[in-house]
């Protein structure tokens, strides 16, 4: 009987928790609560995701209407310590409603990401949902946070300090406040904020650091961290890191740095850091080494390679001097090395390699060419690089190279010679004196300057005497190109020269008709450029009423008419003059043209319709 | 004679007239002098190589060589303050003289291994005057009468042209080309009036102590050195009042400065 009954507990218990569409179909709605976290261990800091899902399936009471969805009416309640213990960064509700005829299937989860504000075993209480009267339950979860990565290493007095509600402030953090001159002091400068949003900020303005010589250490990955201040949690990340190496002794200050951020998604903001004091401190001055330079401080050793340990006498060497280690690398100081005994060092060259690192160093290489000066085993002494070595606080004289062994083989009699008069020796080609110039005869240079001539002022106006001339000349030549009466004159005169001249000819050649035409000409031409009216064509009467009206004197008017009777008689009848009458018509018109000339004669102005018909004819 | 005969009369005659000297030949003694000179140079006997350069020097001779020689024999005898005075006169006589340049160059060298006189607060001149000093006194008349010349000539051409396109162009031109003349001119009389003004000297002693007044018990305000360009602001009986570039002034004896 109690095995039996012990038998029906299981069965009423899954009775109990039949299968929702089980009990859905008996009218009662079916209504579950879940609450997970994920992951379930984190640090402070970490961002988890904890979802609450509500799922329902019921049956309504009728079928909705068309197109329209209705959604379960409850009432969520999140766990009442999740702000408590957590930051609530978001929270995005995802809901699934599927509806078939009456039967209703709703599933909603509420996503949200939080992230721990402590440490320790974190108890989420269960999220609580009321729907239609009743009360549902999830199950408390429990989260294990431990602590994050440590924060930022704060030396005594580089603490930050709140004065009131800062959401956001830039802290800088050096990792050492007194160093020596030349020692490494590296500041980081972080920024403490509350909301994720700040995250994305940006340098406005970095730090002065003029007294230091400083190289960015940038960050592999940029790890942000939480630190809880006054109560206040913060998530911290570095924006800036900075190696500075002291250049002198004393106070040295690093100036601010400026970072722009948000505080929320519209309002951005500047912060600025504080001033950060290092004390320089002095290099001893006490037991400092022969060959130390200020500026060689750091950890450093010394190592040197030879290229090839056996060579011929004809050949050379390297050597190459290593100096590595932690310190101000780039300001190193390393002496060459200006002699080895048994070889001729010649520099080849030196470079700087950089490490990456908190702790800045590298390497610093010196390289050699030696050449062989005598043969044999050969030692490269140790070579030595006296430093100050920060950490001990004191000067290292044993940062040396081990001796090296070069075996020198071959005839160096023969060899060495070539080899110092190809490399070893230099032929110094130096500016020198240059000679004295010879000279058969001596000149006297008498200085004298155009300036203090009178051959400048002629120089100066001779431009624009030359511009003056050539102006008067072509007016000269435009007003003789011009039609005046007195040009028409002058044509006149010279046509009638050149007339008589030809009418000479004719009278030479006995060309009786010529002549007398060409007398003819000469006078109608020279009436022509007188009078101003054409005198070719007309009658004799014409002519005559022509001449009295301009004037001319009767005794000159009655020669005139009278020649050119003779002539036209001449022209038509050549044989009744004999060559003396010819020579004693060209001798009278002669005197005639220069009567005509001198005469003074009125113009008459040609009628226009006669000179139009003239033209036209 | 034509006109391209006429041309180059004109420019032979500017070039005459625009450049530094006249030449005329020495004396016979001079001549004399002169080859006995270089010969004792070249024997090494450079006192008595000295002695007959100046002779000629001082018989009122100037020329190149003798002056270049006269720096050589000075620089053999350790006198670099004279050597260096020595080849400046040479090289304005003869500016492009190559031996004089690289010669000088050598003794200015040699002078800053020992005392390198350094004037401080040297102010940088002006653009103008950068110009100016830019171009010698024959460079800038060269440039302005050419341009002067090509504008007139550029005006004739533009008077016996008709009216055109070709004639306003020409216009243009000329008027540029005038404008231009003009800042040359402008630029030929400044460098004349630096030419002209400045009086410069070389320091010749190894070391000079400038006073604050032409005598020899006033204070000694500072000290110069041989080889040093310094001008001359003043000269009054055996004193001369130098200027340095930086307008720091003050009395030395005159025959402590070698006036170029």
């Amino acid at each position: 009987m109690q095995k039996s009954l012990v038998a029906l507990v299981p069965a009423l218990l899954a009775l109990t928790a039949a299968p929702p569409a089980t009990r859905a179909r008996t009218g009662r709605p079916e209504v579950t609560v879940t609450m997970t976290a994920s992951p379930t261990k984190a640090k402070v800091g970490d961002q988890l995701t904890l979802t609450i899902r509500v799922s329902i399936n019921q049956r309504l009471a009728r079928r909705p209407r068309f197109f329209t969805m209705p959604r379960p009416n409850y009432d969520l309640q999140i766990p009442a310590n999740l702000s408590k213990d957590f930051v609530v960064m978001r929270s995005a509700p995802y809901q699934v409603n599927n509806l078939a005829g009456t039967h209703q299937s709703y599933r909603c989860d509420y996503n949200y990401a939080v992230s721990p504000r402590r440490a320790g075993r974190i108890l989420i209480q269960p999220a609580r949902l009321v729907f239609k009267g009743r009360t549902y339950s999830s199950r408390s979860v429990v989260v294990n946070v431990t602590m994050g990565p440590a924060p930022p290493p704060s030396l005594p007095g580089q603490v930050p300090n709140l004065t009131g509600d800062e959401d956001l402030f830039v802290h800088a953090v050096a990792n050492k406040l007194k160093a020596y001159v030349g020692e490494q002091v590296t500041v980081t400068w972080y920024l403490y904020y509350k909301s994720p949003v700040a995250r994305q900020a940006s340098i406005a303005t970095h730090p002065s650091t003029d007294d230091f010589f400083s190289e960015d250490i940038p960050f592999r990955v940029r790890t942000s961290t939480h630190t809880t201040i006054k109560g206040q949690v913060f998530t911290v990340t570095p924006v800036l890191r900075r190696a500075l190496f002291p250049l002198k002794a004393g106070r040295l200050r690093v100036g601010t740095l400026g970072v722009e951020a948000y505080l929320d998604y519209y309002q951005k903001v500047l912060r600025r850091s504080a001033q950060v004091s290092i004390e320089a401190l002095r290099l001893p001055t006490q037991n400092v080494p022969a060959g130390f330079h200020p500026k060689n401080v750091g950890q450093f050793k010394v190592t040197a390679e030879v290229g090839q340990p056996r060579i011929d006498a004809r050949s050379a060497t390297s050597l190459k001097v290593t100096v590595h280690g932690t310190g101000f690398i780039q300001g190193l100081k390393v002496d060459r090395i200006k002699q080895i005994p048994g070889f001729k060092v010649r520099f080849a060259g030196q470079k700087t390699e950089m490490s990456g690192g908190v702790q800045l160093g590298g390497k610093h290489i010196h390289e050699y060419v030696l050449i062989p000066t005598a043969v044999g085993v050969q030692k490269v002494p140790p070579i030595c690089f006296p430093h100050f070595d920060p950490k001990r606080a004191r000067y290292v004289t044993d940062a040396c190279s081990g001796a090296q062994d070069v075996t020198v083989t071959g005839n160096l009699a023969g060899a060495v010679g070539s080899t110092l008069a190809g490399a070893g020796k230099d032929n110094e080609l130096r500016r020198r004196l240059k000679p004295i110039l010879q000279a058969s005869h001596l000149r006297n240079r008498t200085t004298w300057r155009l300036h203090k001539t009178s051959w400048l002022l002629w120089l100066l106006c001779l431009a624009p005497l030359l511009v003056l001339v050539t102006t008067v000349l072509i007016r000269v030549i435009r007003s003789m190109d011009r039609d005046t009466d007195s040009r028409r004159r002058r044509q006149a005169r010279g046509h009638a020269r050149r007339r008589l001249r030809l009418a000479a000819s004719y009278l030479r050649d006995s060309d009786r008709v010529s002549f007398f035409t060409e007398i003819a000409s000469v006078i109608q031409e020279l009436l022509t450029a007188r009078l101003g009216v054409r005198v070719q064509g007309i009658t004799t009467t014409e002519l005559e009423t022509l001449l009295e009206a301009s004037d001319m004197a009767p005794a000159l008017r009655d020669r005139l008419l009278g020649d050119l009777e003779v002539c036209d008689f001449a022209r038509f009848a050549p044989a009744a003059a004999d060559e003396a009458e010819m020579q004693d018509v060209l001798t009278r018109t002669r005197k005639l043209i220069r009567e005509v000339e001198r005469a003074r004669l009125k113009r008459i102005s040609e009628p226009a319709p006669e000179a139009s018909m003239e033209v036209v004819s | 004679m034509s006109r391209t005969s006429w041309i180059m009369v004109l420019a032979l005659g500017l070039v005459t007239g625009l450049g530094t000297s006249g030449v005329a030949r020495a004396g016979a003694t001079e001549d004399r002098l002169f080859r006995e000179a270089n010969t004792a140079y070249t024997r090494g006997k450079y006192a008595e190589a000295r002695q007959r350069y100046e002779q000629i020097v001082l018989r009122g001779l100037s020329d190149e060589r003798l002056y270049y020689n006269l720096g050589n024999t000075y620089f053999r005898q350790g006198q670099l303050g004279r050597a260096i005075w020595a080849y400046e006169k040479a090289l304005g006589l003869a500016p492009g003289h190559t031996e004089a340049k690289h010669n000088l160059t050598l003794a200015r060298d040699t002078v800053k291994s020992r005392v390198h006189d350094k004037v401080i607060g040297v102010g940088r001149p002006g653009r103008w005057t950068r110009l100016v000093k830019h171009f010698s006194v024959t460079s800038a008349a060269l440039w302005f009468f050419a341009l002067w010349y090509l504008a007139f000539g550029l005006g004739v051409t533009v008077l016996l042209l008709r009216p055109g396109v070709l004639r306003a162009s020409l216009i243009g031109l000329t008027v540029l080309v005038l404008g231009l003349s003009l800042f040359f001119g402008r630029l030929y009389y400044a460098r004349i009036q630096v030419a002209d003004g400045l009086r410069h000297a070389i320091v010749l002693d190894d070391k000079v102590p400038v006073r604050e007044g032409p005598q020899a018990i006033t204070n000694k305000s500072f000290d110069v050195h041989a080889g040093l360009k310094v001008q001359i602001a003043v000269r009054e009986d055996q004193w001369v009042k130098i200027r340095l570039a930086n307008g720091l002034e003050g009395w030395v004896r005159s025959t402590s400065v070698g006036e170029l």
